[in-house]
């Protein structure tokens, strides 16, 4: 039987089995979309910031007691996509710091980039590791969810309303602006320590665990 | 009527769904189709927010900035993201900077107060893409302080997604409705029935091409990095974190793509790229000015699917040195280190 879409069939049945033959690599589909969607579907594991540079806290610039932001570090704005409105949206960090003596604590955190500009707390969509090199040291703290929930529909409830940002219509034409799949969050970085602690770079790419 | 680009939904979809030589269920079929318009039309990093720390002076004219990307066809607009601080701690940032982007458009980014005030000192501009193309390409912008200095702490691009597909040999997009059960299967119609599906999964693999680390600062002597050593000297203190998206079965490694924005001041210089899984290249720099360089075939970790993070080993990075040979100096202003795609 050739090997190709016979006009006139069906999809189901006799049409499909012939479809399947024509992928040169069938396993690429499987592995790539059925398998393993995730890395096929390029927003999971996407590099969303690789941030080189050397940062130093500013008492000027406390956000509340005993945590500081680094001073004139970048506003790290992302766009982490999601797959379904039911979806949760969550990077994997990773820091390079170093200290003066002692050990510092920095806290990442996924924000809304409407929100507040406070660390947040322990647990709410933030990952926390210490930093005791004083030459210089990576560390990979957790990875940084926002829970489906506190998503929500982005209504009026949702501490992220606002954070969404649209799609862009088609050459042929507008479309309907559709929300829910692309969330703008701001991705923070705070410190709380008695030392002084310098921030060296910061990496993050969107998560992939299913 | 273009293609709906809707959520992704993989619910159905089971590894014994597609097999070669067996029968495949209609509605798997049209999920993939689904799938496949979701990949080609969702959101896209070209540019991972970097930090340039660049000064930008009044006297400084216009200054251009450029990276290599690989951009999506789909893409009609694109989002850039800017965030700026003044030239010195605690001080007022300038107030007007002018922002170009590579197609044409213009953004004034209007800055008032410090680092710590509530003033905006981050800056959105969404650019409408005047030329389409999915080829490699030199994505270049302008920044010019107009009134006061600035330094330039952050940037960072995404392709914005679509609501929907032309249903075009070049968007890639598949109408949903052909792909129903009992529907006919269309022969050799571009974005119909079953024969849409090869081109568009080599499209979403082409487009998924990761881009992995940019920088990039104004090509001037007085911005670019630079170096008189001939040892090899880091370029960033920090090393970037790299992993290539897996692709196939059983593989562990991938070749990415390295351009280099460098030139000398006569002579040579070279640019090596070391990764954590002990593969280098390196490239001889012996333009006299700004120049892009390539190095292929750099081989980086991909990704662990069997971790939630996706990390192999702890130290997947990427060390950027640069060196001049003899006397003189070599300067660097771009690294663009972009994924395969397929």
């Amino acid at each position: 039987m050739a090997a190709r879409s016979e006009h006139g069939y069906y999809v189901r049945g006799l049409a499909s089995r012939i479809a399947a033959d024509r992928f040169a690599d069938a396993a690429t589909l499987r592995d790539g979309l059925v398998n393993n969607p995730n890395h096929l579907a390029d927003q999971r594991g996407q590099v969303v910031a690789q941030v080189t540079g050397s940062w130093v806290t500013d008492d000027a610039d406390d956000i509340s007691a005993g945590w500081h932001q680094f001073y004139a570090f970048p506003k790290i704005r992302v766009l982490l996509t999601r797959l379904s409105s039911g979806d949760s949206a969550a990077i994997v960090p990773r820091i390079y710091a170093k200290v003066n003596s002692g050990s510092a604590t920095i806290r990442v955190g996924l924000i809304p980039v409407r929100g507040t500009r406070l660390p947040l707390a322990t647990g709410d969509s933030v990952s926390e590791v210490t930093v005791t090199s004083t030459t210089g040291e990576y560390l990979e703290p957790d990875p940084i969810f926002v829970p489906a929930t506190d998503i929500g529909d982005l209504g009026a409830s949702s501490p992220w309303r606002g954070s969404s940002y649209p799609e862009y219509p088609s050459t042929s034409g507008a479309g309907a602006a559709v929300r829910m799949r692309v969330l703008v969050a701001l991705l923070g970085v705070w410190v709380q320590s008695a030392t002084t602690p310098t921030l060296m770079g910061v990496s993050a790419r969107e998560y992939i665990g299913g | 009527m273009p293609a709906t680009v809707s959520a992704l939904d993989l619910g159905t979809l089971s590894a014994a769904g597609v097999r070669s030589g067996a029968p495949v269920r209609g509605v798997t079929w049209a999920r993939v189709a689904a799938a496949l318009n979701y990949l080609n039309g969702t959101a896209r990093c070209l540019i991972p927010c970097y930090a340039p720390s660049v000064e930008l002076l009044v006297a400084n004219g216009v200054q251009t900035f450029g990276v290599k990307v690989w951009p999506s066809y789909q893409a009609t607009h694109r989002l850039w993201v800017v965030t700026l601080g003044p030239t010195a701690q605690d001080e007022a940032i300038g107030t007007e900077l002018e922002f170009t982007d590579p197609s044409g458009g213009t953004a004034t980014f209007v800055c008032t107060g410090s680092i710590g005030s509530s003033a905006p000192q981050t800056f959105e501009h969404v650019e409408t893409v005047t030329s389409r193309t999915s080829a490699e390409s030199t994505l270049s912008w302008t920044m010019e302080s107009v009134t006061g200095s600035h330094v330039v702490t952050g940037v960072t691009c995404w392709e914005l997604p679509r609501p929907d597909l032309a249903i075009d040999a070049s968007d890639l997009g598949i109408e949903l409705g052909s792909l129903d059960g009992n529907a006919p299967v269309y022969d050799g119609v571009t974005g119909y029935s079953l024969g849409a599906l090869p081109e568009a999964l080599a499209g979403a693999l082409t487009r998924g091409r990761r881009h992995i680390f940019q920088w990039a600062v104004p090509a001037t002597t007085s911005k670019a990095w630079a170096t008189t050593s001939t040892s090899y000297v880091d370029v960033f203190d920090y090393y970037p974190e790299g992993l290539e998206r897996l692709l196939y079965s059983g593989e562990t490694t991938a070749d990415v793509e390295v351009r280099i924005y460098a030139w000398v001041s006569g002579g040579t210089g070279d640019v090596q790229i070391t990764m954590a899984n002990g593969d280098s290249a390196s490239v001889s720099i012996s333009a006299a000015s700004p120049t892009w360089s390539t190095i292929s075939g750099l081989a980086i970790r991909c990704e662990d699917m069997s971790t939630a993070t996706g990390r192999r080993t702890s130290a997947d990075t990427i060390r950027v040195q640069a060196r001049k040979n003899t006397s003189g100096t070599i300067y660097v202003a771009g690294v663009s280190i972009v994924g395969r795609g397929s």
